[in-house]
């Protein structure tokens, strides 16, 4: 059928000198004197379909095909092999890295996959552009600037590789996303990309936060409200009632829906960038576009994040203008970083000034940006005005901000925030080393309407639990917040030193110094940082351990008014704390390498609890294709409870063994084991020690460059810890006992197309016993049917999830 | 209450959404489309071409024969929430697990273009096919707050939609081809509802209901290959009435259905796209994409609204040719439901192809979940008392197609 596919539309090709193969026509084919005609269409046919002969003997794999027709075609046609495809595989690779332990964020995969379809210009970029590239430090950014200022521009990447202080891994990381091409100005070539993504499946899709959990608290919540359980004053019981109700009757309409993200951007030469997104997370609410103020009819229905930019490049001394959806990421982040992501110990960082088409939707920034450069001067300035989501009170007053996960009327586009700011580099290098700056920024946040953080309007007032969570009460009521920050670098050989200092309108500040020692076998990264309780700045995104609303009364949505402010637990910005990171990485020999060996030393500062965590993982290659790799991880971490501090020590045992049985195939066994010991509450006096492990295994093959399929299962059992396991697309969540398995399958059909499909399957199960009480009023009973006795059972739950994406690039 | 105490089915909207609609749609007849999203629309072989003639203009001239069938295999758990005295939800309690098996005709159909008696730019299609099937069966044993048990409960759903088919297709040029396609829609569905009692005393429940229907269905469609990778298609279906004739026996109960005498129901119109992409790699990859409207938010009863909402859908799937020989497939599906978005349903494909000597064949397997709960689909009667019921549902198919292309 493909044969005749073709022939119905074999359009004539010009064959330029010489006889291609690859290039002929059916026409020159049939008219070659040693193929009689089937011979001739089978052979178009296999070109045709598989892109093109890579040598000449290939023809032997046609059938009908032998050592004759071989030789005749040897001595009479050329073959030119076509090119291969590399932008792909890079694309599918990086984008992988997001599901990694400790990996990047959106946005700076965004960025990446921005670069490898236009790379970066090498001879004209500087340390700034090069330090957001993946696993590249600021150090070999800076050893790359050297290079090309002292010794001039570079005729192939290649002749990077023995720049003084570039390390082979820096050097390999870089080579991916620049090139030697120059800025062409007046260029119009036109490109782009589109990305569709569906997100579906069904199931419960049970996780500790998941809308499963938010619907049942809210029922629970409802219900006690409807008993007059709560204290509160008959006026706002009933507005309560109202609005939980309305919350309830709105989340589920998001059960089971299915994700979809529609994604395309467009360029023109090296001057004009634009872009649009729209899209709706799985199991979401929607009807609350980023442009909610504009008609977009149904879209602002249909999805639940819309952004759009356009820009332009290299205009004299301005490097870039944004109008539209921005990121901006400066200094340490300490003042401005605006992605969502904020991600416990992540060294990751992009920096600089991206359109933004990522799934951010609470720190999106709406307006303008740009950045500009003038001699040893970068500057960035920004503007934006974007709706905000924030909890209110019962009267209706917004009561602080928050992001959810899933949204609602009640909470949605309460205000508009209008942010405008700007931040100036003096780059020394040259005068001083390569890489060293000296910065100054300044923000101002304002809000439509003053937000009036209310403990009274978020705790029930009829509960036995007191309100206590300093991170909350040290908001203040206000319209108005402004930030400055200071910040500074260097570098010294293959020593990096870098720090920002950030203060608030109302004096808290927040400061973190990072250091880093690399070179070809060993780096060593050290991180100060200490946040004040009162710097309350939405747009931090500074290295912590924890989340500001971590081990706060925000994680017990039994203890608030409405369950869904406990979405207020997921805030990205760090935890008031102080404390010391050191990294490092250690390759002793060729087949012992300590992969990563991090502790860190912290202080709680509202009550100033000491912690510390560490991490130690080593990595045994006896032959290249087994690996063998160890994790212990320990963590001492104390927090503010019921009637006395409790201590928690957590434990875990990682062993993994990576094996390549040969070239096309990879096989990975992971066995985990950890165990939580928490100080017993006398107010419970419950048996306090936790544990859970999972068996993963994973294999994948591939077929070709073009084609992959990978395979996983796990299985795992726990005790009250719950387990987090890294997919390949993703992070998992692992509660009670089950079992689980997945395949991805991805196809690289050519540079211009991508496509990747994932099924999973996942079954948890819950054993249900000692169910039966003979007091009606404390028995449990079925929905619907409070009747019937409920007996023992096990609640099996099965997940499913299918999830499908699309990438086309011109 | 149960359904035995409400004595109601509903054609609409019953526990059997699709069933009791138009029934489950068979999506494509092909095990080659089925491995690849059940993206029939753009499957160039003898039963694809039924759905779209256009196809023809990309068919090898000779005579194209296909046989297709399978089995769809469905599982279904229904479930009630359990509450503890804080009125929050502990588990999801198991109340019903049903599994059915049934055989699924995919059709026969033969292509030919080429032949002698032919001119070059004119080729036809002709065959029989299954749009639609109608396969369910749910049991429950009955029991007493004590656990004890006190009868028995079935529901059995059967039948399907057949279509026989004539394509015709023009094909001036190797850019453009253009079809026509007529078709004789004829099918039936029996319901049966059947309750026992282990109390001697209580009678016995036994209820019938067939239906046969009857409809034709027309197609139009074109093909144009912007370039010499890419072709896209682009097909409009317009289906006159369905004229269905209801008969019930056994004991009396009350039909919750559009009417108890003959009656004849406005078909959805349906608008699909489509394309191919064989982008030439090592593997030999094929892509292929479809997008379907359907206007069934228009449909009326006697100048009443159904209250259904147009539904759409988009398929995708991948081929490509392994070392060795067989032809590996995979793809996905996802449709709109018209009756609630609580039915959308998206499904996984695979499938494997290989060559016998001259015959093609092909295994497609499609796998679809789906969990809803009865208080999302108005109207809906329940099994059990109360209507908290969850069902959580899989939906497998698996096919088997034989091809092969005579010269002429």
């Amino acid at each position: 059928m493909i044969s005749s596919l073709i022939l119905a539309v074999c359009i004539g090709l010009a064959v330029p000198g010489g006889f291609d193969l690859n290039t002929a026509t059916l026409q020159e084919l049939q008219e070659l004197d040693g193929l009689d005609s089937q011979q001739a269409s089978d052979l178009y046919t296999y070109i045709y379909e598989s892109g093109g002969l890579k040598s000449i003997y290939e023809v032997m794999e046609i059938p009908g095909f032998g050592a004759e027709e071989l030789e005749y075609l040897r001595n009479n046609c050329v073959v030119v092999p076509p090119s291969q495809g590399r932008i792909s595989p890079d694309i599918i690779s990086i984008m992988e890295r997001l599901a990694t332990e400790d990996g990047p964020g959106d946005a700076a995969v965004d960025m990446w996959e921005n670069y490898l379809l236009r790379p970066i210009p090498i001879n004209s970029a500087t340390s700034w552009q090069l330090r957001s590239l993946d696993r590249v430090s600021l150090i070999d950014a800076a050893a790359v600037e050297r290079r090309l200022n002292t010794l001039g521009p570079v005729s192939s990447v290649y002749s990077l590789r023995n720049a003084d202080d570039l390390t082979y891994y820096g050097y390999r990381n870089l080579r991916d996303y620049v090139s030697v091409r120059e800025l062409d100005l007046h260029s119009m070539e036109f490109f782009g990309s589109y990305r569709m993504v569906i997100d579906g499946g069904d199931g419960r899709d049970s996780d500790e936060d998941g809308l499963n959990t938010l619907l049942s608290d809210l029922r629970s919540a409802i219900m006690d409200l409807e008993e007059g359980g709560r204290g509160y004053t008959e006026t706002d019981s009933i507005a309560w009632a109202e609005r939980l109700d309305s919350e309830y009757n709105e989340l589920l309409q998001a059960v089971n829906v299915t994700g979809w993200e529609h994604r395309v951007r467009v360029g023109l030469g090296d001057r004009f960038r634009g872009g649009a997104r729209f899209s709706r997370g799985r199991n979401s609410t929607s009807g609350f576009g980023l442009y909610s103020d504009l008609e977009l009819g149904d879209l602002n229905n249909r999805f639940d994040v819309t952004k759009g930019f356009v820009s332009m490049e290299n205009i004299g001394v301005v490097n870039q203008v944004v109008l539209g959806t921005y990121n901006i990421s400066l200094g340490q982040g300490l003042m401005i970083d605006n992605s969502d992501e904020l991600m416990y110990r992540s060294t990751y960082r992009t920096w600089g000034l991206y359109p933004d088409l990522t799934s951010t939707r609470q720190f999106a920034l709406t307006g303008g940006a740009v950045e500009m450069r003038a001699g040893p001067f970068l500057g960035y300035g920004f503007y934006s005005n974007s709706a905000r989501d924030a909890l209110r009170s019962i009267d209706g007053t917004p009561n602080i901000l928050v992001m959810s996960a899933v949204r609602t009327s009640p909470y949605a586009d309460v205000l508009s925030e209008t942010t405008f700011g700007g931040y100036g580099f003096y780059d020394f290098g040259g005068f001083l080393p390569w890489g060293t700056a000296l910065g100054v920024g300044g923000m101002q946040i304002t809000y439509s309407d003053s937000l009036v953080p209310d403990p009274d309007a978020l705790d029930i007032p009829g509960d036995a639990q007191n309100w206590d969570c300093p991170e909350y009460d040290i908001l203040t009521s206000g319209e108005t917040s402004s930030f400055i920050s200071l910040s500074a670098q260097t570098i010294l050989d293959n020593v990096s030193l870098e720090g920002e200092f950030a203060r608030q309108d109302n004096e808290a500040v927040a400061m973190l110094a990072r250091g880093r020692w690399q070179n070809d076998y060993f780096y060593l990264l050290g991180i100060w940082r200490h946040y004040d309780l009162g710097y309350s700045n939405p747009y931090n995104r500074g290295f912590t351990e924890q989340l500001r609303y971590d081990d706060t009364v925000f994680e017990k949505p039994y203890y608030l008014s409405d369950p869904l402010a406990s979405q207020l637990a997921q805030w990205p910005t760090p935890k008031p704390e102080e404390g010391l990171y050191v990294e490092s990485r250690f390759q002793v020999s060729r087949s012992i390498t300590f992969t990563k060996i991090y502790l860190d030393i912290w202080r709680s500062i509202p009550w100033n609890f000491a912690n510390h965590r560490f991490q130690g993982e080593v990595e045994y290659r006896p032959v290249f294709p087994v690996r063998f790799r160890f994790k212990c991880k320990y963590q001492e971490k104390t927090k503010m409870h019921d009637v006395i501090p409790t201590t928690s020590r957590t434990t875990e045992y990682t062993f993994r063994t990576f094996f390549l049985p040969s070239n096309s195939d990879y096989f990975d066994v992971q066995l985990r084991y950890g165990m939580v010991e928490l100080t017993p509450n006398p107010r419970y006096g419950d048996d306090r020690l936790m544990t859970g492990g999972y068996i993963a295994v994973r294999w994948e093959h591939n077929f070709s460059q073009n084609l992959s399929v990978l395979g996983g299962t796990t299985l795992w059992s726990t005790n009250g810890m719950s387990q987090w396991e890294f997919e390949d697309t993703g992070i998992d969540f692992l509660d009670g006992d089950g079992t689980k398995f997945y395949v991805t399958m991805k196809n690289n059909l050519s540079d211009n197309l991508q496509f990747r499909l994932r099924v999973l399957r996942k079954d948890t199960f819950y054993p249900r016993t000692g169910l039966y009480r003979p007091d009606p009023d404390d028995s449990f009973y079925y929905e619907g049917d409070p009747g019937s006795p409920v007996r023992d059972f096990s609640d099996h739950v099965t997940d499913y999830g299918i999830r499908c994406q699309l990438d086309f690039r011109w | 209450m149960s359904i035995i105490a409400t004595g109601i089915l509903s054609l609409m909207t019953a526990g059997l959404p699709e069933i009791m609609w138009l029934g489950n749609p068979a999506s494509s007849a092909s095990a080659v489309s089925y491995g690849m999203g059940e993206c029939g629309f753009m499957e160039a072989s003898a039963l694809g071409i039924l759905e779209n003639p256009s196809l023809l203009g990309i068919a090898g001239n000779g005579l194209q024969v296909e046989f297709s069938a399978g089995m769809d295999f469905f599982v279904e758990k229904r479930t009630r929430l359990v509450y503890d005295q804080f009125e929050n939800s502990i588990g999801e309690s198991e109340y019903a697990f049903n599994r059915g098996i049934d055989f699924l005709p995919g059709g026969v159909a033969l292509a030919v273009r080429g032949w002698g008696g032919l001119p070059e730019s004119f080729a036809f299609a002709a065959g029989w096919r299954v749009p639609s099937f109608f396969g369910y069966s749910y049991e429950r044993t009955v029991r007493d707050d004590a656990y004890v048990i006190t009868g028995n409960e079935e529901l059995d759903v059967t039948g399907m939609l057949n279509e026989f088919v004539l394509a015709v297709s023009f094909i001036p040029s190797d850019v453009f081809s253009f079809g026509l396609a007529g078709g004789y829609v004829t099918g039936s569905r029996d319901v049966t509802w059947e309750v026992t009692h282990v109390d001697p005393s209580l009678d016995s429940t036994f209820s019938h209901r067939s239906e046969s229907m009857n409809g034709i269905v027309t197609r139009g469609s074109i093909l144009f290959a912007p370039h010499r990778r890419v072709f896209v298609s682009a097909a409009l279906e317009y289906p006159m009435p369905l004229s269905i004739s209801p008969r019930s026996d056994g004991d009396p109960v009350t039909w919750n259905v559009l009417s108890e005498t003959d009656y004849d129901l406005d078909m959805p119109m349906t608008l699909r796209l489509g394309s191919i992409y064989i982008p030439g790699n090592s593997l030999k990859s094929r892509f292929i994409g479809g997008f379907f409207w359907s206007s069934d938010g228009s449909l009326e009863f006697e100048g009443d609204n159904l209250g259904l909402k147009n539904s759409w859908g988009v398929n995708a799937g991948v081929e490509n040719t392994l070392p060795g020989g067989p032809v590996a497939r995979f793809g996905f599906g996802y449709r709109r439901s018209p009756q609630a978005s609580a039915l959308d349903r998206m499904s996984f494909t695979a499938g494997l192809g290989f060559c016998v000597g001259e015959w093609n064949l092909d295994v497609g397997a499609s796998f679809s979940p789906d969990r809803w709960r009865q208080t999302e689909i108005t109207g809906l009667p329940s099994f059990v008392p109360g209507d908290s019921l969850t069902i959580e549902e899989t939906d497998t198919r698996v096919m088997i197609s034989i091809s092969r292309v005579f010269d002429l």
